[in-house]
């Protein structure tokens, strides 16, 4: 209706210099937090709170947005460079990019991270504005069976993240999902592995599972090798994409946007599946030799991810702002924040406080092109730090880890976890065990779980519910032909081709 | 960069300080001059919690009205609702007159089913801060229209009816239950954290039926998505005043949610007393009005015996309710 009228009204007070300021402040700040490996959007969040209690509640609210959004760009920094993601759904960003900077290409990956995010975030912003209407009828019909479904589909993603051998990726798997299982049992609240401590009956957070099985053993492995100075080949560093690389991440930029603004749509998934979705689908429709790339450092691999995150951050405002339904635990705080402010997300939100939501909406169009504009020439600036000597780096990156862990409970508790777990990680990196799986695997384990008993006390313990539902029987087809026309399509190519070519083809299928 | 990172840095270890520094503040003084130290406000909940906004909404109005005027450092010890922290409180700060925190109904159910050894009893209660009654919700277009229907349904055919409520929210629907003649350990209750997830599961179909605090469901109940069908106790909730309460359809259940402050075990007098002076003082401005007014809290300042006897009236009705779920 007047929905692109009522933007530009609100692009209108977003462009005052108070709201601008804060704009910045936002982003600037969600950046810092998303470069800080530890420290993610929701710590930045619930640390800023009370700082933001005296604030008019716009400005609190654009500051707020802004450090969401803005720790989306700055995770993939690390994640690139250091192969240390700053936040979680950074995380399969590791995988090529930092293998791109091992290559010299740190600049194209950083640039193309960035790019990605800018369009990600403005796409989601778009669909957020025009699309919302439809979106919250499609993101209601999902109930508990759907999501099953859908967490199943994503589980099987977990294949794609595999490299090298399958037994020791499915080892990892099961210990991701053993973290996944401690706490309380979700729907009778029965302890599970918690060996009686209280600490741990809240569950380990997915932050520090993260940090724990990235950063440490990463910053353990440098720190064990002693080198004095950083690797000749990652010191000389290509600056800048070329035509090349713009071209090849063009299609990851417009798949990542949907891929993410859907996660981020449907309450639950979030941008950390988002960007693991957005990875596995552009390996799986990858030809021939960038196939083999992934995992060697295809610029795929990062611009579809950080594409992805960012557009579900805008999706999943979406929800949140229609109905009051927050998708993540970040949004659950954003949410707390409006309702402190005495707004009331809600089908009344746009009704009642019309002119302060499309300013935050507006704001956020805003903010996208100023990190756009803060990371463009931050690039070579951020390839420098390569050339720090891996003592102050990596030492580095344990402290602000060490740090984080603390914040996300205040205690001792999550600090000793913290290292449990990272030597773990690090004994399990040293013989080649892939750790990206053992991540995906904890997150995905409890939203499974959840999802599947609720689906089947909901159905009274009738399992046909999977079937009987539309929604529910349309996504499994989706999946069942997703996962089998590529084998049916390889194995009829694999008839008209010689038979000579036996050995690469158990290198390609690992 | 680095500058930035460093100022970043900077502001977070100084942010955590805030939050998590000081170390052992001992006793601040005595009857005569109590008190002449900070007062240590301990939050069971992560910033941005129920328990969180409560604390720090309590601390800006006692500072900003000049009641209090020693520092009221908050600090946030999340874990198990809080019974992480009331497990400290008992264990290390026993007696102490500078530690204070914030509670619930949390702590009762907590206790009833198990996941904490201590209850009220084993601290300080000083005031109660607020109320919340539970609401029992329906999709608009839902086949349930009043509650009545809602637990003849339960009672005939429990399995066919699935009841959405966080697993701290179930009592209340299972005292319900037995009050209308049904097995309480018989209910399909489906867990769900908050009433966002609720909102989705009733909007989806997932569940018929819901029951939260009464502000949880608030927006779409008011935007005619979902129905409210009773409120459970005695007065109607003024942001509701169609509803009618469970006393009026003639259920005796009238158990809310609470939110109070106390102290560790065997806290001093005067230390008790003055709080509830200053709690009294603080619920009685204008600040703490508005907040109230903001974050849909009722209000209602409770010491001493009336304070005990809601405490005890309260813990048997949550005794009750889960030994009637759990006998099956």
């Amino acid at each position: 209706m007047d929905a692109f009228g009522s933007l530009i009204a609100g692009l209108g007070s977003a462009l005052t210099p108070t709201n601008l300021m804060f704009v910045f402040l936002g982003v600037l700040i969600g950046t810092i937090v998303g470069v800080l490996p530890g420290l993610g959007p929701i710590t930045a969040i619930a640390l800023l709170i009370p700082l933001t209690f005296g604030l008019e509640p716009t400005s609190g609210l654009i500051l707020l947005s802004g450090v969401y959004y803005g720790a989306m760009y700055g995770g993939s920094i690390t994640s690139i460079l250091i192969r240390t993601p700053g936040e979680v759904a950074s995380a399969v960003t590791a995988l090529d990019g930092h293998q791109m900077a091992k290559q010299g290409h740190a600049g194209p990956a950083l640039a193309t991270a960035a790019v990605g995010s800018f369009i990600g975030g403005t796409i989601a912003v778009i669909g957020l504005v025009f699309l919302s209407p439809v979106l919250v009828t499609v993101a209601t019909s999902f109930g508990a069976s759907e999501y099953t479904i859908l967490l199943i589909g994503a589980l099987a993603l977990t294949t794609s993240l595999m490299s090298g051998s399958r037994l020791k990726a499915g080892i990892s798997v099961l210990i991701g999902m053993s973290f996944g299982v401690v706490g309380l049992d979700p729907q009778n609240g029965v302890e599970r592995w918690t060996g009686g401590a209280i600490e741990l009956s809240d569950g380990i957070d997915i932050a520090l599972v993260a940090m724990a099985l990235f950063a440490v053993p990463e910053a353990l492995r440098h720190l064990a090798l002693g080198d004095r100075q950083p690797s000749p080949t990652m010191r000389v560093q290509r600056a800048w994409m070329n035509k090349e690389d713009l071209r090849r991440s063009a299609g990851p930029y417009a798949r990542g946007s949907l891929v993410g603004f859907t996660a981020g749509v449907l309450p639950g998934l979030g941008p950390t599946l988002g960007s693991f979705a957005s990875y596995s689908l552009e390996r799986s429709i990858a030809r021939g030799e960038r196939r083999k790339l992934f995992g060697k450092g295809a610029i795929e691999g990062v611009a579809g991810p950080e594409t992805a995150n960012n557009a579900a951050v805008g999706g999943a405002m979406v929800p949140m702002l229609a109905l009051a339904i927050p998708g993540s635990a970040t949004t659950a705080l954003l949410l707390f924040v409006y309702q402190m402010y005495g707004l009331q997300p809600g089908p009344q939100l746009f009704v009642n406080d019309g002119p302060l939501v499309w300013t935050i909406v507006a704001s956020m169009l805003v903010g996208n092109a100023m990190l756009l504009a803060l990371n463009m020439p931050m690039v070579r600036i951020f390839v420098t730090m390569l050339k720090v000597p891996p003592p102050l780096l990596y030492g580095g990156v344990l402290a602000f880890v060490m740090l984080g862990a603390y914040a996300l409970t205040f205690s001792f508790y999550s600090l000793l976890l913290l290292v449990a777990i990272g030597l773990l990680g690090y004994v399990m990196h040293e013989n080649n065990f892939p750790l990206t799986p053992a991540i995906l695997a904890a997150v995905l384990l409890p939203m499974l779980e959840l999802n599947l008993r609720r689906a089947l006390l909901v159905s009274g313990g009738d399992w046909t519910t999977f079937i009987s539902r539309p929604l529910s029987l349309i996504l499994i087809i989706i999946i069942a032909l997703g996962t089998t026309v590529p084998f049916i399509v390889k194995a009829i190519r694999s008839r008209y081709q010689t038979a000579a070519a036996e050995p690469t083809k158990i290198d390609t299928l690992r | 960069m680095k500058k930035i990172a460093f100022a970043a840095l900077c502001l977070f270890v100084g942010l955590a300080a805030t939050g998590c520094g000081g170390g052992n503040a001992s006793a601040t003084g005595s009857e005569r001059n109590y008190p002449n130290g900070p007062i240590k406000m301990t939050v069971g909940g992560a910033p941005g919690s129920g328990f969180d906004l409560a604390m720090r909404t309590l601390t800006e109005v006692l500072g900003k009205n000049d009641i209090v005027d020693v520092p009221t450092p908050i600090d946030n010890r999340p874990g198990a609702d809080g019974s992480l922290w009331a497990s400290q409180m008992i264990d290390k700060y026993s007696g102490a007159d500078d530690r204070l925190s914030v509670t619930s109904l949390v702590m009762m159910t907590n206790h009833a089913r198990g996941k904490s050894e201590f209850n009220y009893d084993d601290v300080t209660m000083i005031a109660q801060l607020m109320t919340e009654n539970f609401a029992v919700v329906a999709k608009a277009d839902s086949v349930y229209r009043d509650l009545p229907s809602v637990l003849d349904a339960v009672v005939s055919d429990p399995a066919s009816i699935p009841v959405g409520a966080a697993s701290d929210d179930q009592m209340p629907f299972a005292l319900l239950v037995e009050a209308a003649g049904g097995d309480a350990s018989k209910i399909n209750f489906v867990a769900y954290e908050g009433g966002g997830e609720q909102t989705a599961a009733l909007l989806s179909g997932d569940i018929d039926v819901a029951i939260a605090g009464s502000s949880e469901l608030l927006p779409l109940i008011t935007s005619g998505e979902l129905s409210a069908l009773a409120v459970v106790g005695e007065e109607r909730y003024e942001k509701l005043s169609d509803v009618p309460t469970t006393k009026e359809l003639g259920y005796d259940v009238t158990i809310a949610n609470w939110r109070g402050i106390y102290g560790p075990p065997n806290m001093p007098d005067y230390a008790v007393k003055y709080w509830q002076d200053a709690i009294k003082k603080a619920v009685e401005t204008k600040d703490w009005r508005d907040a109230a007014e903001r974050n849909q809290w009722v209000t209602s300042y409770r010491t001493g015996d009336d304070f005990d006897a809601f405490l005890k009236d309260t813990n048997q009705q949550v005794t009750d309710a889960f030994t009637k779920i759990e006998k099956g």
